[in-house]
């Protein structure tokens, strides 16, 4: 146990570093094209007002000043106050965090139930059919671009079947289902090949042959001996690919009308709602950093000699 | 073969959606095929009774319930059946009573208003002229509002509770134009004052015909009809908004039978709404105008001379009619057709080569010249690469460089961009002297083309307040921007509504969606 509250405080250090780093970044490349004042009032504000709207929302202060202040309030977990929404940023970000937890789960659910058994029979079969298969899968996954496909799924199950809801949140489960396949094909494709990969090196392994030389029932030599080793790399993979799914869910919550903080971060960037798009950043980072904390959490439990080696 | 033609349409329309008509006040519609008349008059519609529930695809989101925190006409659109300004207009751009029921200048920097006694705000809170004046005041005393254009006013007197009068530092004949929206929306003090402004951002109470029974961010903003309101009474009594800013999913919501009303109706989707069954399309003026900037303080484009020879090279009808569709009404100035001053003496300039290539011969440049041209992604891109081709039949070579829209937006307020460049302008005002004077106005940083006469006639239009003298003044200054063509004027986009065909509504010319105006 002290192994996990040792990694666990390992990580929560690197959270604290990274979230720092992402901020900062973020900060300097908001602020360093200019302030939200002419985004916020309408062309015909003269010189005098601009100025003055200017001053009384600080944004004519030395970046580095505003940066202190904005770092002083941050460690409180205080963003400030939307520009376009009258509350509170994080608040703002936080409301639209279900809605792509929710997508992003059930993509990840999606990924699972397509990547594994596809990969399994792959490197269970290794021939050149299966093989075919997983490179038409692959290639159409990453080759077809994500909202591209989004509008092919809309015009067919939408428009010309009517089976499906085009776009919204209102009307659980169908509402879901376009939008998770959309988010899902961005990994699906990645996790696939890994999968399979690591799997086919495991069986082509001595203590594969030796399992099935012992007369091991296939279910038991793949299972048991083969899909646990080679189930490191995905889950590794598996959480990188969390990054992936938040990036994607920018394209895909915009095109399905979805309320996430992808749709969010889009809108906040265009109408330049720094305060949104700051909290937005750290908030999308620390859902990154807990998921790849629990998969590293997940590593002894995979392979005990990680477990032996503290 | 259908299948085929229509997925077809639905890529065409995407392909518009990445690369143009981005934004949402841009749509416009064809005088062939859809209903031009439709400018000024209801559509037709089923004769059926109004629908229990008004589902609308609306292009933009609402960012915020306090009306005195926004400068976006997109929130204004849909607030409009929240609150109520004081003053409003009608389809043709006319100021018509509202809140107020008449209004006068008594001195010249005094306005009078009188207003209607019967208004309670949905909270039962009594409309008066306190209301009027905590609105107004909440503005003029908030450095962090947007709302710039009621900064002329010093103070609001409460004469009687249906009387007040607005207290101008100079006189100021736009006030009442200025109060047909955004500073103009009344909002009820005691519930501000109880809840607070935050509170008040995310549960708007106004004297509109609607009031907000559900606002998911994002994602909806669910109405109910207001039984106690003074005006047009709402024949529907639930509308529900939905936010879908991407085109083409909100066309798809509308061919999927999913919403009743959709808004910013690409041009490249015009034909296939109009094409299914049970749908129509209504086509408006719309508001917004669409220009490039040729003047400069040096070089060629200083040239008066100059800036006609490209005026006179450009083919703003075939612009019209292969970029808008022919969803787009011709311009002569800088101002939309409904707007004070759109019967001034000025026409179009027509597209004429030899024309063009004999002012510039005149002007010194036989052969042409190279200048920069700045733009932004979207329609801005497609319609500065089309109009430098253009120029380039008269040896007029261009390099554009497509801005991000912030980039952009940066320079452009600043008056940084060099050259060319393009853009659009929402006429919400009814009057273009706010715009003319942002641009042609020696105080502006972002003036390129002014003289002292122009400035001078543009302070006249600012503090005149007599009718016949403004008008002769704006005419004045509609002829000298015609003629010395510091802008190239390419149109006045319409903007395109997809519907049921079983809803009957007025198609509003001004954007402001009144679902009080939808009957079956």
């Amino acid at each position: 146990m002290p192994t996990l509250l040792m990694a666990v405080a390992r990580r929560l250090m690197t959270m604290i570093v990274a979230l720092f780093g992402a901020t900062i970044i973020i900060f300097l490349i908001l602020h360093l094209t200019g302030d939200p004042t002419t985004a916020l009032l309408p062309d015909t504000a003269t010189p005098s007002q601009i100025a003055a709207f200017r001053h009384a929302n600080g944004f004519d202060r030395p970046i580095f000043v505003q940066y202190v202040e904005f770092l002083s309030h941050m460690v409180r977990g205080d963003f400030g106050q939307s520009l376009r929404y009258q509350s509170p940023a994080l608040q703002v970000v936080l409301d639209r965090l279900p809605a792509t937890a929710e997508l992003m789960g059930i993509s990840v659910l999606l990924t699972l139930l397509v990547s594994m058994p596809l990969a399994i029979f792959v490197a269970v079969r290794d021939n050149t059919a299966a093989r075919a298969l997983l490179r038409v899968t692959t290639v159409l996954g990453q080759g077809v671009p994500g909202f591209v496909l989004a509008i092919l799924m809309i015009f067919v199950f939408s428009v010309q079947l009517h089976w499906l809801p085009s776009s919204g949140n209102r009307q659980f489960p169908q509402d879901l289902i376009m939008p998770s396949i959309v988010l899902a094909s961005f990994t699906i494709p990645q996790v696939t090949r890994v999968l399979q990969t690591s799997l086919s090196e495991v069986l082509r392994s001595d203590y594969v042959r030796t399992a099935r030389a012992k007369g091991l029932p296939p279910r038991s030599v793949y299972g048991k001996h083969a899909l646990r080793n080679a189930l490191i790399p995905f889950l590794t993979l598996l959480g990188v690919q969390v990054g992936v799914l938040l990036g994607g869910s920018v394209v895909t919550e915009t095109i399905f009308g979805w309320p996430g903080i992808g749709q969010l971060m889009v809108q906040a960037i265009s109408n330049r709602d720094y305060p949104v798009v700051q909290a937005g950043v750290a908030v999308v980072v620390v859902a990154f950093l807990v998921v790849n904390t629990l998969v590293d959490i997940t590593y002894p439990w995979l392979d005990p000699r990680l477990r032996r080696a503290s | 073969m259908k299948f085929r033609a229509v997925l077809f349409s639905v890529l065409a329309t995407s392909a518009a959606v990445a690369a143009g008509c981005g934004g949402s006040s841009s749509s416009s519609s064809s005088p062939a095929t859809a209903s031009p008349a439709a400018d000024t008059s209801p559509a037709a519609g089923g004769g059926g009774a109004a629908p229990a529930t008004l589902n609308v695809a609306y292009d933009q989101d609402l960012t915020t319930g306090d009306p005195a925190m926004t400068g976006s006409p997109g929130d204004m659109n849909l607030l409009i059946n929240v609150f109520d300004p004081l003053v409003q207009r009608d389809n043709a751009g006319k100021l018509q009573p509202s809140l107020a029921t008449s209004w006068k200048l008594v001195k010249p920097t005094t306005w009078e208003f009188k207003l209607r006694s019967d208004v309670k705000f949905s909270d039962g809170e009594p409309f008066d002229a306190a209301a009027v004046k905590y609105s107004i005041e909440r503005i003029i005393k908030n450095d962090k509002s947007p709302i710039q254009e009621i900064r002329s006013v010093k103070s609001v007197r409460v004469v009687d509770p249906t009387t007040v009068d607005m207290v101008t530092t100079s006189p100021d004949p736009l006030i009442p134009d200025k109060l047909a929206l955004f500073a103009g929306m009344m909002v009820p003090p005691k519930y501000i004052e109880q809840h607070g402004e935050s509170y008040f951002a995310n549960h708007p109470v106004g004297t509109g015909p609607y009031t907000v029974s559900s606002w998911k961010r994002g994602s909806s903003f669910d109405l109910q009809a207001n039984p106690d309101y003074w005006g047009t009474k709402p024949q529907v009594k639930a509308v529900d908004v939905r936010f879908i800013t991407d085109s083409t999913t909100r066309v798809s919501s509308l061919l999927n039978h999913e919403v009743d009303l959709a808004t910013a109706v690409p041009p490249t989707a015009a034909k296939q709404v109009q094409n299914t069954s049970g749908l129509a399309l209504d086509a408006s003026v719309g508001l917004r105008i669409y220009y490039v900037n040729i003047s400069a303080k040096s070089g060629p484009l200083a040239n008066p001379a100059v800036r006609q020879a490209l005026s006179y090279a450009t083919d703003t009808q075939a612009l019209i009619s292969k970029i808008m569709l022919s969803y787009a009404t011709p311009i002569a100035g800088p101002l939309a057709t409904t707007n004070f001053g759109h019967d001034a003496p000025i026409k179009p300039y027509t597209y004429d080569l030899a024309k063009a290539k004999a002012l510039l011969a005149k002007a010194g440049f036989p052969k042409g010249f190279t200048v920069e041209f700045d733009t932004q992604p979207d329609i801005y891109q497609t319609l500065a690469q089309a109009v430098s081709q253009m120029w380039a039949q008269v040896g007029v070579k261009t390099k554009i460089k497509v801005l991000s829209p912030t980039g952009f937006d940066d320079k452009y307020s600043n008056g940084e961009l060099p050259g060319a460049w393009n853009n659009g302008y929402t006429m919400w005002q009814g009057d273009p002297t706010t715009l003319i004077d942002t641009f042609f106005h020696s105080d502006r940083p972002r003036e390129k083309y002014t003289t002292p006469a122009l400035t001078k006639q543009i302070d006249s239009l600012q503090s005149d307040t007599d009718a016949t003298s403004r008008q002769q003044t704006m005419f004045s200054v509609l002829g000298d921007l015609h003629e010395n063509a510091p802008w190239l004027y390419l149109f006045q986009a319409k903007d395109l509504y997809g519907r049921s065909s079983d809803i009957k509504w007025t198609v509003p010319n001004m954007q402001l969606l009144r679902f009080n105006s939808v009957t079956g």
